[in-house]
């Protein structure tokens, strides 16, 4: 495990190879989402959580999705996270038509194409950060060796190489958030989806944060998709968008943000 | 189709190593849960082979003792005419190998002071009646004139009544038919336990059902979020619901052994200890039965257990990946 390691820091081919960083070409857009409605259904009541949100993020951007509670904000992360279908609408994650998939494919989908980073990490506990990161690997079939010598270049990666052994609980909430960073990278994704990734982190290391999710989006390619309302997460993005009442109402960048006074929630 | 389908695949199936592996762990690190609920299973797994148990050491016992009364009955009965047995001597004459009940009776014969039982199964009984108080045909022989004509006293007991003793003979009957109406008392009381105890045993047996599901589901709420993540990581309904079931597996197989050691053991040690005393016990317990009894009470333990986890296994398979982004909890 330490010679995979040490070679991990001399092998950048390898690193690069089993990161599988795309190419830098022209790409259709990450995620195509069009005209989505949501409806939850109880049995006397209806509520539509999304009315007709239509949105396109492209490949490497790095987009902030902001809102207020019960502005539909989380039903939108669902749809375009491959955690739920919309009742109507398009959704294409990856260019695959989400609609047309069965549980198996969407889990296949959640597996391969997206990466989640959760506000609390969501660390499975009874597990040290190395099998954390390992077990998307096993989902989708690697064998372990591979999956080891992997998961040991995605900690170092996010700079959590020196404790692979170590369990959540005696981590801190940022060794925590790297390890999950490293976990959401573990099938080489082209969509990482980060739920108020630095609301349980303190201004540091959030800030911290951001700086590796920007680093990833730049060295790797991925596409970073953040709810949040962190004012420094939204000054490093790409593009802002705000949803309110189910649909999206204003999408800007954080320069005109600035040129506002910031603090702009909705 | 969409355009994008021929780029998805089938989610691979995870072997059951990984599923074990994963179950292992958790067990492991939350391992005071894990007890509380292996204790559940050994303890309706216990109330069941205790019960198993119970039942089979008090009928061999009171078999047993009903055979050795049964056995002095019989020498009692055959001393009535031949008079106190000390000193005296019998012929046991058979024409096939003697059965359990007949060896006992001969044994008792020498208990009741008899200085010599001659035995000739088959063959071999020439001249054996010289001398003897009695001659005891077991099967069907027929004692001759000759033979008893020699014998000190012409007594012959018969165990069946296929075998023939010559004229003169005192013939004493050792068996003797179970009266009817004790043999009916005997099987009510027989089926009205037996109804009493399936009963009793359902009972402990669905309290125990209910306890396990209840602590697996207590166990798949306080994991939503760990299901819920171990989904938007890709793992299929079908894994979280092997996942519970092999924990329930390995639960219930841990519980229900120690279940059946302790309902093995307890009921054994009380009755040799303070009942019948351990020669009792020792000699008179079907040991065969009781790990034949110790085996069905361990399956039906582990089953057990496998059948509360049905549905908190359903239960968490069912949960929706989305339940990860809760924050509460």
């Amino acid at each position: 495990m330490i010679a995979a390691r040490r070679k991990a820091k001399i092998d950048q081919k390898r690193m690069a190879q089993l990161l599988d960083v795309p190419a830098t070409v022209a790409q259709p857009p990450a995620i195509r989402a069009v005209d989505v409605h949501k409806v939850y259904r109880t049995r006397h009541t209806e509520y539509h959580a999304l009315r007709g949100a239509t949105l396109d993020v492209a490949r490497g951007e790095f987009l902030s999705i902001m809102g207020p509670s019960g502005s539909g904000k989380s039903t939108l992360f669902n749809m375009i996270g491959g955690l739920g279908k919309p009742t109507s609408g398009k959704v294409f994650i990856d260019e695959v038509d989400v609609a047309h998939l069965d549980h198996n494919e969407l889990a296949w989908l959640r597996c391969r194409k997206i990466g989640y980073i959760f506000q609390s990490y969501n660390l499975i506990q009874v597990m040290t950060c190395l099998e954390n990161v390992m077990l998307p690997m096993a989902f989708a079939g690697l064998d372990s060796d591979r999956a080891r010598e992997k998961a040991l270049l995605l900690l170092e990666l996010v700079g959590l190489g020196h404790r692979p052994l170590h369990r959540p609980a005696e981590l801190s909430g940022g060794q925590q958030q790297r390890c999950a960073i490293a976990r959401a990278l573990a099938n080489s994704p082209s969509i990482v989806l980060a739920d108020e990734p630095t609301a349980n982190l303190d201004q540091k290391t959030g800030g911290e944060m951001i700086e590796l999710l920007c680093r990833l989006r730049d060295e790797l390619g991925v596409t970073v998709i953040s709810a949040t309302h962190d004012p420094k997460m939204l000054m490093r993005s790409d593009r802002v968008l705000w949803i309110a009442d189910g649909k999206i109402v204003r999408s800007c960048t954080p320069a005109e943000l600035k040129a506002e006074g910031g603090g702009h929630h909705g | 189709m969409s355009e994008g389908l021929n780029k998805i695949e089938a989610q691979p199936t995870l072997p059951w190593r990984v599923v074990t592996s994963v179950v292992m762990q958790g067990l492991r690190i939350r391992m005071g849960r894990a007890l509380v609920t292996i204790g559940g299973v050994a303890l309706g797994t216990a109330f069941l082979m205790a019960t198993v148990t119970d039942r089979i050491v008090t009928s061999a016992v009171s078999v047993e003792r009903a055979a050795r009364a049964e056995t002095r009955r019989m020498v009692a009965t055959l001393a009535a005419d031949t008079g106190p047995l000390e000193n005296r001597v019998v012929a046991v004459i058979a024409d096939r190998p003697l059965k359990e009940n007949e060896n006992r009776f001969v044994a008792q014969l020498k208990e009741s002071g008899a200085s010599e039982v001659r035995v000739a199964v088959g063959t071999g009984r020439e001249g054996i009646t010289k001398g003897v108080s009695a001659v005891v045909a077991v099967g069907g022989p027929v004692i001759t004139k000759e033979e008893l004509a020699v014998a000190r006293q012409p007594v012959v007991g018969v165990f069946e009544a296929t075998a023939r003793a010559p004229e003169g003979a005192v013939v004493v009957n050792l068996t003797r038919p179970v009266p009817e109406e004790e043999a009916a008392a005997l099987a009510e009381q027989e089926r009205q336990e037996s109804v009493r105890l399936i009963w009793v045993l359902s009972v402990a047996l669905a309290v125990t059902v209910i306890g396990v599901s209840n602590a697996m589901l207590m166990s798949v709420t306080e994991r939503f979020r760990e299901i819920g993540t171990m989904k938007c990581l890709g793992a299929l309904s079908a894994f979280i619901r092997r996942v519970f079931l092999v924990e329930a597996l390995i639960v219930g197989a841990t519980g229900a052994a120690a279940g059946m050691l302790l309902g093995l053991m307890l009921p054994v040690l009380r009755y040799a200890a303070i009942d019948y005393g351990w020669a009792m016990v020792f000699s008179a317990v079907p040991w065969g039965q009781l790990a034949l009894g110790g085996v069905a009470s361990w399956l039906a333990g582990t089953a057990l257990a496998l059948l509360a986890a049905v549905y908190p296994a359903r239960a968490a398979a069912r949960m929706v990946p989305a339940a990860a982004l809760r924050s509460t909890i």
